[in-house]
């Protein structure tokens, strides 16, 4: 039995509720409580910090999606299996720099929902050592703080801001706070830690459909129109990036939240009903309408790359990549997904 | 002991107000002929919508709206305007006390001031409401327009894919389907 202070005590807590261990309301007051930053932890401590991780980060991400059996490409082959049987386990490995105790020691002795102290980057570690590691615990952070609705200005500081993890499954939270989100998802997909992207397919998924069935729920339309504008652009930015960088597979997402979301004969104007359009004239209704239909237009680009998918040679680079895009698209049911994207397009045509 | 007094002001005035609205887009056509041609066959399909020609634009007025279409760019326009006379009452009152030292006229100007404050916000609020009005009408006759000129679009293109397959040679077969909207030409060379 190791002993550690009651700092410590709650700094272990919230980790515990970041790898996914405890719910994350029942260490709320420890987010919520102010407390004076030691100046450093105890060896003991950071050990056990260093244990958690290692044993709670494969933990979560077997639970979150890895253990599922998927397609994904690895050396333009797809390949099946749940994570470990696509990736061998010493390529899964990820690295932590001291950011990530930095982040811990101020989460804890912050107050969450009011008056935070702007974080301060520790000196002795460049935005160069920062690991894609730290990123993933900062991503967690930032969901497990989003699911209970608080600590929203977080997004305002680094290193939440620079982060694309949290840009493509939080987007509508940058536009709460005005904030621009990180788009260089290019570096992401390109890294050897692109499998992340795999596992959180799920994640992205359900920001998706959250977005879809937020818009449908509010009135004011300067809000929706900011959400939308930032959902677009995160959106584009990630199959743009998906696209160079040939991993269409990567954006088996997008089709996953338009099957809960497009359904036949639902209309832009049915869909966004509750919004307050009765100050716009007809053009900037217009404009709303076609800056809200996020998703259908990501599906129609995706159509875009289907059928040019067509036309990709055995001998091609891609061509194994478009067998794979292929085969999800029939696995979704991608023509009668975009037939309905095409004709909310459609409606917005004018 | 001081003395009341009320006054009592009423006033009715006219005011027009006015709404306006527009919106504009650009008509794609694949351009199988000559752009000059694909012109007069897309006029002659508008036309007989019930557009009218002036030289390279055509029109047409649907209650409100009035769409004014730019053959040489393709550029839609669709304007709608309207207005409404209004006469709005308005009544205020007042009780005055002697001892406030207000003589009755600087009451009356003071209740008439308010009056026009009313009327205002009245007019201000009428407004809205027929602008909003306005580009509701708008909006739903949008739709219905948008399906109409794509369908006038459509037919100039198969009017336009014919003749140039006559050009081509010799039509030896032509299957349209109207529903679908596909036209198969099969040209003998």
């Amino acid at each position: 039995m190791q002993a550690v202070n009651r700092f410590e005590f709650d700094l272990l807590s919230i980790l515990q509720s970041v790898l996914g261990r405890v719910p994350v309301e029942q260490v709320l007051p420890k987010w919520k409580q102010p407390q004076a930053k030691p100046r450093g932890l105890h060896q003991q401590t950071v050990r056990l910090i260093e244990q958690m991780l290692a044993k709670g980060i494969v933990g979560r991400i077997a639970r979150d999606d890895g253990w599922c059996r998927r397609r994904f490409l690895r050396d333009g082959e797809p390949v099946d299996g749940s994570l470990w049987q696509r990736t061998s386990p010493d390529q899964l490995g990820l690295t932590f720099s001291p950011q990530s105790i930095d982040l811990l020691l101020w989460l804890t002795s912050s107050s969450g929902s009011e008056g935070i102290p702007a974080w301060k980057p520790n000196p002795f570690v460049s935005k160069q050592d920062v690991t894609d590691g730290d990123r993933l615990i900062q991503y967690w952070i930032a969901k497990a703080a989003a699911e209970t609705s608080l600590l929203t200005k977080w997004y305002r500081h680094e290193p939440f801001i620079s982060n694309e993890l949290i840009s493509i499954a939080l987007p509508d939270r940058f536009a709460e706070v005005d904030s621009t989100p990180a788009l260089d998802f290019e570096r992401w997909i390109l890294n050897e830690t692109s499998w992340l992207l795999e596992v959180l397919q799920n994640d992205f998924e359900r920001w998706l459909v959250r977005a879809w069935n937020v818009k449908n729920r509010l009135i004011d339309a300067d809000r929706v129109l900011a959400m939308s504008r930032i959902e677009d652009g995160v959106l584009q930015h990630y199959l743009r990036a998906a696209d160079a960088c040939m991993r269409p597979d990567l954006c088996r997402f997008v089709l996953m939240a338009a099957r809960h979301v497009l359904h036949e004969s639902l209309s832009v104007r049915d869909w966004l009903q509750s919004v307050n359009l009765n100050h716009l004239k007809a053009a900037d209704r217009m404009e709303f309408y076609r800056a809200a239909a996020t998703l259908p237009r990501a599906v129609n680009q995706m159509a875009q790359w289907h059928r040019n998918s067509a036309t990709v040679h055995f001998l091609d680079d891609d061509y194994q990549a478009s067998q794979l895009l292929k085969s999800i698209w029939e696995s979704m049911d991608g023509d009668r997904l975009n037939q309905q994207a095409e004709r909310m397009l459609a409606e917005l045509e004018f | 002991m001081s003395r009341a007094f009320r006054v009592t002001v009423k006033e009715t005035v006219r005011r027009v107000i006015h709404a306006e609205d527009h919106v504009r887009t650009q008509l794609e056509m694949l351009e199988v002929l000559p752009c000059d041609q694909m012109m007069e066959l897309l006029s002659k399909e508008l036309v007989s919508l019930g557009f009218e020609r002036d030289g390279t634009a055509l029109s047409r007025t649907d209650g409100n709206a009035r769409v004014v279409i730019r053959l040489e760019d393709g550029t839609v326009v669709v304007e709608s305007a309207s207005r409404e006379d209004l006469e709005i009452e308005g009544k205020r009152s007042v009780r005055v006390f002697e001892e406030s030292g207000k003589s009755e006229e600087q009451v009356r100007d003071l209740l008439s001031k308010q009056i026009q404050a009313d009327v205002n916000e009245e007019t201000q609020e009428k407004q809205s409401e027929l602008q909003t009005e306005l580009t509701d009408q708008l909006e739903s006759q949008l739709a219905d327009l948008r399906l109409e000129l794509d369908q006038a679009c459509n037919r100039a293109t198969a009017a336009a894919l014919k003749q140039k397959a006559a050009q081509l040679g010799q039509i030896k077969e032509m299957t349209e389907d109207s529903q679908s909207g596909s036209l198969t030409i099969v040209v003998e060379l």
